[in-house]
């Protein structure tokens, strides 16, 4: 337990990791297609209300734990909800903790790799001249695997290999490599973000075309801000905003609290913690609201945006638009937007290495460089099946249960750990230690009550989700005829793969069934990885267990 | 752009621009204390 007594270098180092822990790809992607898609101005409202109650909070939470756990030498969460937790059931619970992380890595860092190759092609000025299709199509040869590197095999292989070597050198290096690649790598992605957010709010309609003779960049961003305060009674609406702040936050992933119990035990978390939330919402709410959403408007128009504005928008869409800005401007503009993607991505991917890294370290006794290799290693190993098997569907069932399902439970039961069992009175001088502010009293009933009820909303939310996610005529139609239909998004249907079932039977050419049945085996086989790598770790946890209680008797 | 939508772009923009400026003024005050 003791082998492991790093430290960071700095204060501004820690806010800067943990901030680059939360910036990632959905501050710039996610977070403009869920306001789109929930009505714009209407659904900045709830998203605020929700960064209150439920982001700050749980921050407060999980930088609370991890520095709790650190006391007590445990720097994964396993071991640290063990100590907090009355049952030894704990520990298993925070698998969760590591297993999320290794899980989502394997496809994080295949998402970096695409920014990396697009941010290095931009710069060779491979996109000058592309029409909108040229890119499209670009975009699904790399994914599918019919481009080649130099002649020397797929190019989508080839980055994701070197991400994977990357993230592992500089995971070996420890805490400080991951310090420095912040203080670096955060600027910069601000400094671009800046850049592009400007031309953003510039544009106006510069580079409206004959095709699109409406569009305006001013549009995209009217959409966005203006108010509609009827939607704010739609739970849709809240459920998404829940949901971005949760995600964007990084929260329920173990991340945090492997950061933060490398901290002293008088070292602030309340300040700390603010700081690293709000850098987040900066870089979401004025950087992520002015890229994407008005470049797109200011080219195609703010119908073309609603209909079609999508994660995959950002490799497949705008290096077209930045190439209607000339050609220098173009490619500068592609590498800034694909840089900043890609030190997005890095500063969240290097986090996601840290809880398994200080696991080994604790219970296996393991140095930095072979914790480190066995991180890269499962990454690949769990990775390469999300590259070769992503036209089936695998990466989406990673992205869906470790990416999504796994943190909301995670956090749901952190939080009851946090405020019930650990109790809050304990908790409240937890986060209140050597804090720089004074955190108002109120949130001492917010995260007692609060915050755990929004959570479990989320989750309910996932779980039911009804038909095109239309709340009020579900709650209607159960009411009067007591029937719910549930969404093929539903943590119900999507375990009993319902839109796959469906999609047989209006199938009728062979080779139509031959994809469907080969998407259904990929999607269990993914699934079935996804158990054996949460089994496999509950193992680990539970021979550390026991390697500990043996360590007592003696 | 209209006034509304102008209005809640700047407020919200500033508001959370200004929180992480002070956060980061304070936290530079103490730099050393983590």
């Amino acid at each position: 337990m003791q082998n492991n007594k790093e430290i960071w270098g700095s204060r501004l180092g820690l806010i800067l990791a943990m901030a680059g822990n939360s910036v990632g790809l959905g501050n710039f992607l996610r977070f403009p297609v869920q306001a789109v898609q929930n009505g714009g101005g209407t659904f900045i409202i709830p998203y605020i209300i929700c960064f209150l109650l439920m982001g700050i909070p749980l921050l407060w939470i999980e930088w609370s734990m991890g520095r709790f756990g650190g006391r007590h030498g445990n720097h994964s969460t396993p071991f640290i909800l063990d100590t907090m937790g009355k049952s030894s059931a704990w520990k298993y619970i925070g698998v969760f903790g590591i297993f999320t992380n290794l899980a989502v890595a394997a496809y994080y860092c295949y998402i970096e790799s695409w920014t990396l190759s697009y941010a290095i092609q931009s710069l060779r000025g491979v996109f000058e001249g592309w029409n909108q299709n040229e890119i499209a199509d670009y975009f699904d040869n790399y994914i599918n695997m019919s481009t080649s590197f130099f002649g020397i095999g797929n190019e989508a292989i080839i980055y994701f290999l070197i991400c994977v070597i990357l993230n592992t050198y500089i995971l070996s290096k420890g805490l400080s490599g991951i310090e420095k690649v912040a203080k670096i790598g955060m600027p910069l992605l601000i400094l671009f973000g800046c850049f592009l957010a400007i031309k953003g709010l510039t544009m106006g309609t510069s580079i409206k075309s004959s095709e699109f003779p409406l569009a305006n960049a001013w549009d995209g961003l009217n959409f966005l801000w203006t108010p509609d305060y009827d939607s704010l009674f739609n739970p849709k609406v809240w459920l998404a905003a829940a949901g971005q702040i949760f995600f964007t936050l990084s929260v329920g992933m173990g991340t945090i609290q492997c950061y933060a119990s490398y901290l002293k035990s008088k070292d602030d978390i309340a300040l700390n913690a603010t700081t690293a939330g709000f850098t987040n919402e900066f870089v979401e709410i004025v950087l992520g609201s002015l890229i994407v959403i008005p470049i797109a408007a200011g080219y195609f128009g703010l119908d073309w945006v609603k209909e079609n504005i999508s994660f995959g928008m950002a490799f497949q869409t705008m290096p077209y638009l930045f190439n209607q800005w000339g050609e220098i401007l173009g490619n500068v503009g592609g590498v800034l937007w694909f840089g900043l993607l890609f030190f997005a991505g890095i500063t969240s991917s290097l986090a996601m290495g840290t809880p398994w890294i200080g696991f080994m370290q604790d219970e296996f006794k393991w140095n930095k460089n072979k914790s480190a290799i066995s991180f890269g290693l499962i990454v690949t190993l769990l990775g390469l099946p999300c590259v070769l098997f992503y036209k089936y569907g695998f990466f989406d069932q990673f992205d869906y249960w470790a990416g999504t399902v796994s943190l909301v439970v995670f956090a749901l039961a952190e939080t009851i750990l946090f405020s019930w069992i650990f109790g809050m009175n304990k908790g409240w001088r937890e986060i209140n230690k050597g804090a720089d502010i004074t955190v108002p009293g109120i949130y001492k009933w917010i995260i007692k009550y609060i915050t755990p009820l929004l959570l479990l909303m989320v989750f309910m939310g996932a779980l039911l989700t009804p038909l095109d996610n239309n709340w009020m005529a579900a709650i209607e139609q159960f009411w009067q005829e007591g029937i719910w239909s549930f969404d093929e998004t539903s943590i119900i249907s999507q375990l009993s793969n319902t839109q796959l079932k469906e999609s047989m039977k209006s199938v009728i050419d062979k080779e139509g069934l031959e994809l469907i049945r080969s998407k259904i085996y990929y999607t269990n086989l993914a699934r079935a990885i996804l158990f054996g790598t949460f089994s496999s770790i509950g193992f680990l946890v539970f021979i550390a267990g026991s390697k500990r209680k043996i360590n007592f008797r003696k | 752009m209209n006034t509304d939508a102008l209005i809640l772009m700047i407020l919200i923009q500033f508001v959370v621009t200004a929180v992480m400026v002070f956060c980061f003024l304070k936290v530079l005050k103490k730099p050393n204390k983590k």
